[in-house]
């Protein structure tokens, strides 16, 4: 500390005596004496002793046991008699912490001043293993004493620390743990950014004038207990109501402190600036309600001196702003009032109580200025800890703004976002706290506000702070009113917490399950208690039972050692024995006396006990309590009488009891099947192990499992392992059959493989096969091994288990050389279809490959072109096509190259590229581009019809094989060449459309049209020779049956150059047979002389057909005119080339629509290039669909 | 006296001839992406200027040869390709405005693994024949299978289906790219219900699709 005014320099002198008295005098063998508390020091000369103390190298016991005597508190021995000796603390404790560690932590504060309780559970001889309220309380004391902060009740890593520096033989064993701050020794104090001078009006609160900045060396945190200023400048200290100390966030520490004759005081709480950070506060000064006298005058605030016990360095004094006083200006105001939400009286709640609204208050804007709400802050001076309260929050107008705790959890501050809340002047808000009620029976919550300035009032337009003011008196305590004086400022009404509650429900943990019989701590169920407010003993609990299914001499009585255990294990209560209640013994009582505790909180109670042995396999035991029926249940803490609920009957789930069993069998899958020879680690058999109907948990230490060889060498299968999922469970005992045996023991590895009660486990059984293998192989079980079977017994009991081996002679598996497979055309291969050239990745066929006996690799594939009359591999980009996936993955290519013609082999196919599944299926999609068709280009005419098909009879390693990835071995196929349907490929080809919702509503007489359809040029222009039409009416006459086409969708521009300027297609000379309803009439086009013409679609564009015709005779309801386009249903081939002349291809069989695509560009009907509509894109064979239109 | 330094000399003219030299290269290199050039082409015999397709505004694409293989090829392959290449780059050289052409040219660069230059070339095709719904389709399989720009994929094959409903195939490519690259089965399912629909007459192969992907899911 250093203090430059002299007359602070004397006080150190007198201080630093008494100090250094108080200190010799406790330090020595006195220290076990009590002291009596000198009353006389205050709190700044208290400070003093301890900065003294500790600049003097006094441990932390020492000062903080002076300081407890200076207080009169009593003092701590500095070795706890705890009767544990050190508790060896491994974990945090809080709340809710069950365990020996929290009783031994229980006894450790028992023997210091901190007890946990003075009397009943948790007082000295009475530690408990919960940590409870009572529990934080005391650890919240021990650490303010022992300067552990924050000192919330948290027993965590820094409190262990301290108290392993504190108990004898410190921490065992010491470890890495928390290391507490270190004391730092030099603190350096410098100017910060000082206020602009300004003016100092009346009734401005917390007026800032100097700023200074402390920061702390690296060695350690440095407490601050206190800076001191005086008042310098032309000013009298009568401006001044008092100087307070604001820290960055402009919150007061400590109280506001009034000036001394030599114009100075020391202001603030103690506050800690961290090891080599700065800490920057703020000297301010609340102003005097009348300035009429000191106005004009300049005041400053100067810095003297930092009280502290570490070195300071700088250059003091620090004077900030000089501000001038002024007494004209009026600032805001407020006045305040008790909130509406204010409960009014004292009030007694529950423990649970949820959302209570503790105390309000109204604070009110004058008619000077707006003013923000800043801050506030609550002052709860009840007997309850912050560990009773939960929720806890400040409401301004129904809006929750969260709170702040203080370290002793005293205070709940709010700081209000951004500027604050804003009143308007003349305007309110009601500020309330509010929250839950968790604990703390016989204890008070009183949320009172102890200072003026604890409600943060500032005013808008010249942004001073605003003091609200005094009440006229001094009310009656806890009545919900302001007061004169402050301490309470705001003296609010109490709630007293009441009695505790207990609810007890079914615990979910203890499920209906199997238990054993003759086994101790067997479950009977569980109950789940929940605790609030305070712990709570009760003196008997009884247990209703009931038996089901019981014989002769099934017995209540013959349920003994029951015993409750809590979540620790620990025995609570019991042994009890049970009793039977009724003549047949299946109803009864386990009556429990023994007094148990129950802590706060939720907590499960298990119920156990010995099934004796004269109650049967599958008896049922269920187990009830009703708890308001429970003996003397009071809280420990207000000593009133509880009624735990419910009242009704709380049954938990029927036991069943199950004496040890297992039962062995085989499954039957994996089924026989065939095993490539040099197979590693196949799986020949599984094996269940079921424990489903056993009362204990089962172990397993060896199985005799049987062997057969029905052909071949008892040495073919060699290391045999059993697997628990993919772990080897008998890796010490691999077994290496040598011959055939209904008992091949298998031992497991390490204590054996456990079955839990209730479950079953699968277990595999997997062998390698030897390379040039050839019988076949079962592995199963035999009924008769299970006589003298003592392989498996009873967990807990150590019994030997009745067992049961399912008979099973298992499934075949035959050894083989290798896998096979076939090939053959998937049915997904696709179906005729006409293509354009220039088209990528046409799908050309899908060959399907199926495997038998092991997965195999398709490493090659030799393909064909079928028909070859019909295309050339030119037809395909560089005569190549690609090979596939069915989920698009380009596995390779085949190419029909020059030197094999119509046959292509394929590239090498990457190993696992293409694998076919033993005993599945995998399919190969062949895709090829389409060469465009030009008289330069490779492919020359239209009309290829392409076909690729597996190539059957090219196997081994120059055509088509595979290699088993078993085996190793390549492969050959079976299987012959497939038959894929092709495609035909066209320079240009036309697709077809129906045009739809032209037709009329009703068919009337006379020319109108009949049918309508579109046709589009797709790759090129493509020409029309010929249509088809059907006809087909009842009861109605259609004349001058003709085509129009037309370039437009709606029919208005007529094409050009055919039989007529309207578009007709055909002359009147056609041969339309009208009267044949049932025969085609053909549409050929012809030119305005008659002659056969082709009608051109240019690329890419639609043209529009019309078929029309006159009617009569349409006179009554269902008269109807019907009309389809004709498709053709085969594809057209001549006798040379698959494109012919016009008239040739109308001596076809299916002539219906004759066309071109103008592959060569000379566009006549005697050039070969024409063919007829198969399978055109939307002229399926089975025709257009037919349009009808009905009178 | 100003003393003449005849290896300066012979110094600074090598380097002005280099400099030419390069900016003549670079500039017959840019002229040779954006028009047509009557510059002879390697092995490639003296042609004539024509006049772009009227109204055109689309560059033509560049028409290097011979081209980088980049597809691992057999050496028949590579023969075949490079003189298909030589016949369409001579003739597209001549005449630009032949989209056959230029849809052969891309297949044949998508063979020998110069995808750029099969897009290229497809983008001018679709632009010469803007109705013709070849070359986006093949844009599509070119995005879908080798160039992974799935959004792009989608994009071209959607165009080819706008420009022709009736290509099945298109749809089940679709379907494909949605099914097995981008992982989206309900596209996968509404674009075959699309192709259904918009098909009522031809749509069996379509249908038989969806009941095989119907019941893998």
């Amino acid at each position: 500390m250093i203090n430059r005014n002299k007359k602070g320099a004397a006080n150190k002198i007198v201080v630093t005596f008494l100090s250094v008295s108080t200190a010799l005098f406790l330090s020595g063998a006195s220290l076990a004496v009590p002291l009596v508390a000198n009353a006389a020091l205050t709190e700044s000369q208290i400070q003093s002793i301890l900065s003294l103390l500790q600049s003097f190298g006094a441990d932390t016991a020492t000062v903080n046991n002076v300081n407890a005597s200076l207080r009169g508190l009593p003092t701590v021995p500095s070795t706890p008699p705890s009767s544990t000796g050190n508790c060896g603390f491994t974990r945090s404790l809080t709340t809710g912490s069950t365990g020996a560690d929290v009783k031994c932590l229980q006894q450790y504060l028992n023997g210091t001043a901190f007890k946990v309780a003075a009397s009943g559970a948790g007082s000295p001889g009475a530690e408990t293993m919960y940590f409870g309220p009572a529990t934080k309380g005391a650890v919240a004391k021990w650490q303010a004493a022992n300067g552990v902060a924050p000192a919330v009740g948290y027993f965590g890593p820094i409190s262990q620390a301290k108290y392993n520096s504190l108990v004898a033989g410190g921490p065992t064993p010491p470890g890495p743990g928390p290391v507490p701050p270190s004391v730092g020794t030099g603190l350096q104090v410098s100017s910060g950014t000082q206020p602009t001078n300004y003016i100092a009006p009346e009734s401005a609160a917390r007026v800032p004038f100097t700023v200074v900045k402390l920061t702390a060396g690296t060695d350690g945190d440095v407490t601050v207990n206190g800076i001191t200023v005086e008042r310098t400048g032309p000013a009298a200290d009568t401006s001044f109501d008092g100087v307070v100390l604001l820290d960055e966030n402009m919150a007061q520490l400590g109280i506001a402190k009034t000036l001394n004759s030599s114009h100075q005081t020391t202001v603030g709480d103690p506050f800690i600036v961290k090891a080599g950070q700065t800490r920057t506060m703020t000297i301010a000064a609340n102003m005097d309600s009348d300035l009429d006298g000191e106005a004009g005058q300049v005041a400053s605030f100067s810095v003297n001196g930092v009280n502290t016990s570490a070195t300071v360095s700088g250059s003091l004094p620090i004077t900030g702003a000089a501000h001038t006083i002024n007494g004209t200006l009026s600032i805001g105001s407020v006045t305040v009032a008790r909130g509406s939400l204010d409960p009014g009286s004292s009030q007694t709640k529950e423990v649970g109580t949820i959302g209570y609204t503790f105390s309000a208050v109204k604070v009110t804007a004058g008619s000077a200025e707006k003013v923000y709400l800043t801050h506030i802050r609550w002052n709860q001076t009840g007997s309850a800890g912050s560990g009773d309260l939960t929720n806890v929050k400040t409401y301004v107008d129904g809006i929750a703004y969260d709170t702040m705790v203080s370290a002793d959890g005293k205070y709940y501050t709010t700081n209000f976002p951004g500027s604050g809340i804003l009143i308007d002047k003349g305007f309110s808000v009601d500020i309330s706290i509010k929250g839950d009620i968790a604990g703390g029976s016989n204890r008070t919550i009183d949320f009172d506000i102890a200072k003026q300035t604890d409600i943060g009032v500032k005013g808008q337009t010249f942004n001073f702070g605003l003091i609200p003011p005094l009440a006229g008196s001094d009310p009656t305590d806890d009545s919900s009113n302001f007061s004169s004086v402050e301490d309470p400022y705001y003296d609010a009404s109490q709630v007293t917490v009441s009695t505790g509650t207990m609810n007890v429900s079914v615990a979910t943990s203890v499920a209906a399950q199997n238990i054993g019989i003759n086994l101790a701590n067997q479950p009977l169920g569980a109950l789940a208690v929940d605790v609030k407010g305070e712990a709570i003993s009760v003196a008997s609990i009884t247990f209703n039972v009931s038996l089901v299914g019981e014989g002769a001499n099934d017995d209540v009585d013959d349920i003994t050692n029951a015993i409750i255990v809590d979540e620790t294990g620990a025995v609570v209560a019991g042994p009890k024995d049970g009793s039977a209640t009724d003549a047949s013994g299946n109803e009864g009582t386990i009556a429990f006396t023994d007094t148990i505790t129950f802590p706060t909180g939720v907590h499960t109670y298990t119920i156990k006990g010995k099934i004796g042995t004269d109650i049967d396999n599958n008896v049922t035991i269920a187990a009830s309590t009703t708890p308001s029926g429970w003996g003397t249940v009071k809280g420990l803490t207000t000593g009133n009488t509880i009624t735990p609920s419910p009242t009704s009957a709380l049954t938990m789930p029927r036991m069943t009891v199950k004496t040890g069993a297992l039962t062995v069998s085989a499954q039957t899958t994996p089924i026989a099947q065939t095993v490539i020879a040099g197979s590693s680690q196949f799986e020949f058999a599984r094996y269940s192990f079921d424990a489903i109907s056993s009362g204990e948990d089962v172990r397993v230490t060896t199985i005799p499992l049987a062997y057969g060889v029905a052909t071949g060498n008892a040495t073919d299968l060699t290391n045999c392992k059993l697997y628990d999922g993919a772990t080897v469970i008998n890796s010490s005992n691999i077994v290496n059959p040598t011959a055939e045996s209904s008992s091949t023991s298998f031992t497991f590895d390490g204590s054996g493989l456990i079955v839990a009660k209730g479950t079953s486990k699968t277990i595999n059984l997997k062998c390698d096969m030897r390379s040039g293998s050839t019988g076949s192989y079962l592995w199963g079980l035999d009924t008769a091994e299970a006589t003298g079977y003592t392989g498996a017994s009873g967990i807990t009991s150590g019994q030997t288990v009745a067992e049961t081996l399912t008979e099973s002679n298992g499934q075949a598996m035959t050894a083989s050389s290798g896998g096979s497979f076939t090939a053959a055309l998937d049915s997904n291969s696709p179906t005729y279809k006409v293509v354009s050239a220039g088209m990528t990745n046409i799908e050309l066929a899908r060959i399907r490959f199926t495997a038998s006996n092991e997965d195999i690799d398709l490493r090659q594939v030799a393909l064909q072109l079928s028909g070859t009359g019909s295309n050339t591999p030119d037809d395909l980009i560089n005569r190549t096509v690609t090979l596939w996936t069915t989920d698009g993955v380009n596995i390779g290519t085949a190419q029909f190259s020059t030197t094999q013609g119509d046959f292509a082999t394929s590239s090498a196919i990457s190993a696992n590229a293409f694998r076919i599944p033993k005993d599945g299926n995998k399919v190969l999609v062949v895709k090829g581009d389409m060469a465009n068709i030009c008289l330069s280009c490779d492919a020359t005419t239209s009309g290829a019809f392409i076909k690729v098909n597996y190539d059957g009879e090219n196997t081994g390693i120059n055509g088509n094989y595979g290699t088993g990835v078993a085996s190793g071995s390549n492969i050959s196929p079976t299987g012959g060449d497939t038959s894929s349907e092709g495609v035909r490929v066209f320079e240009a080809y036309p697709t077809f459309a129906a045009v739809t919702g032209w037709q009329p509503s009703s068919l009337s007489n006379g020319d109108q049209p009949l049918f309508r359809f579109s046709v589009k040029a797709n790759g090129g222009d493509v020409g029309i020779y010929k249509f088809t039409i059907r006809m087909a009416t009842t009861s109605v006459d259609v004349t001058s049956l003709n085509m129009f086409g037309y370039t437009d969708s709606v029919f208005s521009s007529p094409v050009a150059g055919v039989n007529t300027p309207s578009g007709q297609l055909a002359s009147s000379t056609s041969p339309l047979n009208v009267n044949d309803s049932n025969s085609d009439i053909p549409v050929l086009v012809n030119d305005a002389s008659g002659a056969t013409k082709i009608l051109n679609v240019p690329s890419g564009s639609t043209y529009y057909f019309e078929v029309r015709g006159t009617v009569a005779n349409a006179n009554a309801s269902g008269d109807s005119v019907s009309i389809q386009l004709q498709g053709d249903g085969s594809s057209y081939s001549g006798p040379s080339a698959q494109m012919s002349q016009a008239v040739d291809v109308e001596y076809f069989v299916d002539d219906d629509f004759i066309w071109t695509p103008n592959s060569t560009t000379t566009v006549t009907a005697t050039y070969n290039d024409f063919t007829n509509g198969y399978l055109l894109p939307g002229l399926p064979t089975s025709n257009m669909n037919a349009q009808v239109l009905s009178r | 006296m100003f003393q003449v330094d005849r290896k300066l000399i012979l110094t600074l003219a090598v380097l002005v001839l280099a400099l030419a030299g390069g900016g003549y290269l670079a500039w017959k290199d840019l002229t040779s992406r954006y028009a047509p050039t009557t510059e002879k082409a390697q092995s490639t015999p003296e042609i004539k200027i024509v006049p772009l397709p009227s109204g055109n505004q689309k560059p033509v694409p560049a028409l290097p040869f011979p081209p980088e293989i980049k597809a691992n090829l057999s050496e028949e392959s590579k023969k075949m390709a490079l003189e298909n290449i030589k016949m369409l780059t001579e003739d597209l050289r001549q005449n630009p405005g032949l989209p056959g052409h230029w849809i052969n040219l891309g297949l044949q660069r998508n063979f020998i693994g110069d995808f750029e230059g099969a897009k290229e070339a497809w983008e001018y095709a679709s632009y010469l024949r803007p109705d013709d719904f070849i070359p986006p389709h093949n844009l599509g399989d070119l995005y879908t299978y080798s160039l992974n720009d799935y959004a792009k994929a989608e994009a071209s094959y959607r165009k080819s289906i706008a420009l022709d409903p009736s290509q099945l195939m298109v749809y089940q490519k679709l379907h494909e790219l949605y099914r097995y690259r981008i992982k989206d089965n309900a596209k996968a399912r509404a674009i075959l219900e699309e192709g259904i629909s918009k098909n009522p007459a031809i749509s069996l192969w379509l249908e038989k699709i969806l009941d095989e992907f119907t019941s893998s899911i």
